[in-house]
């Protein structure tokens, strides 16, 4: 997908101007933010969430009910990262890039700490992503990353990256790793079984 | 001693129920640390006996100890260059040349700089290696000189490895402790410390079936933790060691019963690290995967090795990722470990200033009395 456009608009009953700043709202920069991110989500229909901003520059206030024109589009050569740009009356109201990750990984170590009815694939995709992350891999997307590559004899991967993907496996899916188990996690579908087998026998002790 | 799996795993699910990873990281210091040490992941060792041949006689020495000294010695420059090439192709980034003496054979260590440019010589140092082998130059120091009359039978040897290494930065002088030579190290470093030299530590680890008295015991492994210590705080700008390390060289278990070693000689998996990668080549340049270990033929049970610290302690990241302090003082020891091993690499600030215990275990061990630590 190219170049994406949006229109939006901030009510001045929105949730977003409590407080900022009484008598003289504001659009808050986080609040453009979610607008671009909103957006994303939309248009790719995924459940995204904003993992980075970089270079984001806000210069120009924002009313309630003023319009607001989105323009979005994919940086090349950056997985899942997207440049945006908002104006009102022609004048740029902010501007930078957006790194996001897919939120269903992300999302159960919060408040949703199960993986039921996550599916190989889907699973496939988020260990992916981390992998991609965490050893800076270009090139290469959640997508087509072969899951069958051996980490280890094909991508290069060494114990002290495996260690640091294991802890952040973790982390993401809200399971544990036994150290004996993480040497013998060589491909991405090696390792999404074992965080489902894992997430499954977590789901059944809770 | 070892720590049981029941142990192991408990310790594991409670710990890693209560910090996460990335919680972790956010801790002030943590994460640039990490970053840091990170850039260092590429490194994959070997290690290579270069001469059988050694200007002095060590009481204890490794290489002379077993078969190692009675294999042929390859002295064909092609063969060590086909041999270093192969080795690069095989994945080897880094190179530890090793027994008996190396600045004895010069050219081959400068065959093994221009294939593999990122590596240690290993040297007693009354040899000067020459400074276009721009590897790290660790100088072995067994005490005064006095104990290195004794024991090595060299005179004036500190003297002698000053005058040579004075102001080099690729040096780093290895002071041993032994049993006998603990309270040397406070004349020792001073010394060191007035020429501006760097020192680290290492800790006397007998060979199999050693029964002379420079092995430690519990008593001298109390007291040179305390040595160590006193040392690091009076010069802090010359010592470069860290609080996680003096626990894991002075801890009453050696380094395989606290962490479980991971060199091919103990450990049988051939999946990923060390168990895949590493090799231990005898001056004819094959290698035993039975005998392959940074120290071959040391006790096991008895090894405190600075050598296999470097990789034991730092191949073990996964098990200090449980709370932030642990997790700092390992972040402390692999800084500590880049910068003897690598040129070019500063050690930063320490961010653990305490004694840490190492991971299922105490800080000296349960049955022993703290008073004296």
């Amino acid at each position: 997908m190219g170049v994406i456009t949006a229109t939006a608009v901030a009510p001045l009953d929105s949730p977003w101007f409590c407080g900022h700043f009484p008598d003289n709202p504001v659009l808050p920069a986080i609040a453009q933010l979610a607008i671009v991110l909103e957006i994303a989500n939309k248009a790719y229909d995924q459940n995204m969430i904003a993992q980075a901003v970089n270079r984001t520059k806000f210069r120009r206030i924002i009313r309630p009910c003023e319009m607001i024109d989105i323009l979005m589009y994919p940086v090349e050569g950056k997985t899942m990262t997207y440049s945006f740009q908002l104006t009102v009356n022609g004048e740029i109201a902010s501007k930078g890039s957006m790194k996001t990750a897919l939120a269903k990984s992300l999302s159960i170590q919060g408040e949703n700490k199960t993986m039921q009815g996550w599916t190989i694939q889907e699973t496939i995709e988020g260990v992916a992503q981390i992998v991609i992350d965490e050893l800076k891999l270009e090139d290469v997307t959640p997508q087509t990353f072969d899951p069958d590559l051996d980490l280890v004899d094909e991508v290069g991967v060494d114990s002290m990256d495996l260690a640091t993907v294991a802890l952040v496996l973790q982390d993401e899916f809200g399971i544990t790793i036994d150290e004996d188990d993480y040497p013998k996690l060589k491909t991405i579908r090696l390792i999404a079984e074992y965080v489902l087998q894992h997430a499954a026998v977590k789901n059944q002790a809770i | 001693m070892k720590p049981s799996k029941q142990r192991a795993d408990d310790f594991q699910t409670s710990d890693a129920a209560a910090w996460k990873f990335s919680d972790i990281l956010a801790v002030s210091g943590v994460r640039e640390k990490w970053e840091k040490v990170r850039a260092y992941f590429y490194l994959r060792e070997s290690t290579y006996d270069m001469t059988r041949r050694c200007n002095i006689r060590c009481e204890g020495c490794y290489y002379y100890q077993g078969e190692k000294s009675t294999t042929r010695e390859e002295s064909d420059p092609d063969q060590w260059r086909r041999l270093m090439r192969a080795e690069r192709e095989r994945g080897i980034t880094y190179v530890v040349l090793a027994g008996a003496e190396p600045s004895l054979v010069p050219a081959l260590c400068e065959i093994c700089f221009d294939e593999i440019p990122l590596g240690c010589i290993a040297t007693n140092g009354i040899k000067p290696v020459d400074s276009a082998i721009d590897y790290k130059i660790h100088i072995s120091v067994w005490g005064n000189d006095e104990t290195s009359g004794r024991l090595r039978n060299a005179k004036n040897m500190l003297r002698t490895q000053i005058d040579n290494y004075k102001n080099d930065p690729r040096a780093v002088f290895i002071y041993t402790f032994t049993r006998n030579n603990i309270d040397e190290v406070h004349d020792v470093a001073e010394i060191l410390a007035q020429n501006d030299c760097r020192i680290s530590f290492n800790m006397f680890s007998a060979p199999v079936g050693y029964s002379g008295d420079l092995r430690h015991d519990t008593v001298s492994l109390q007291k040179t933790r305390i040595a160590m210590q006193r040392v690091c705080e009076a010069y802090p700008e010359n010592v470069v060691f860290s609080a996680y390390n003096i626990v894991a060289h002075t801890h009453e278990l050696g380094l395989h019963d606290l962490f479980s070693c991971p060199y091919p000689r103990v450990n049988a998996s051939t999946d990923i690290g060390l168990g895949r990668s590493f090799r231990h080549y005898r001056t004819d340049l094959t290698w035993d995967r039975s005998a392959a270990c940074c120290v071959p033929d040391t006790d096991c049970a008895d090894c405190r090795h600075y050598a296999a610290g470097s990789a034991v302690v730092t191949s073990r990241m996964f098990r200090h990722a449980s709370d932030p302090e642990l997790f700092k003082a390992w972040l402390d020891y692999v800084d500590v470990y880049l910068a003897v091993w690598v040129r070019g690499y500063a050690k930063g600030p320490s961010l653990c200033q305490n004694l840490v215990a190492p991971p299922w275990h105490d800080i000296f061990e349960k049955h022993v009395s703290s008073g004296v630590v």
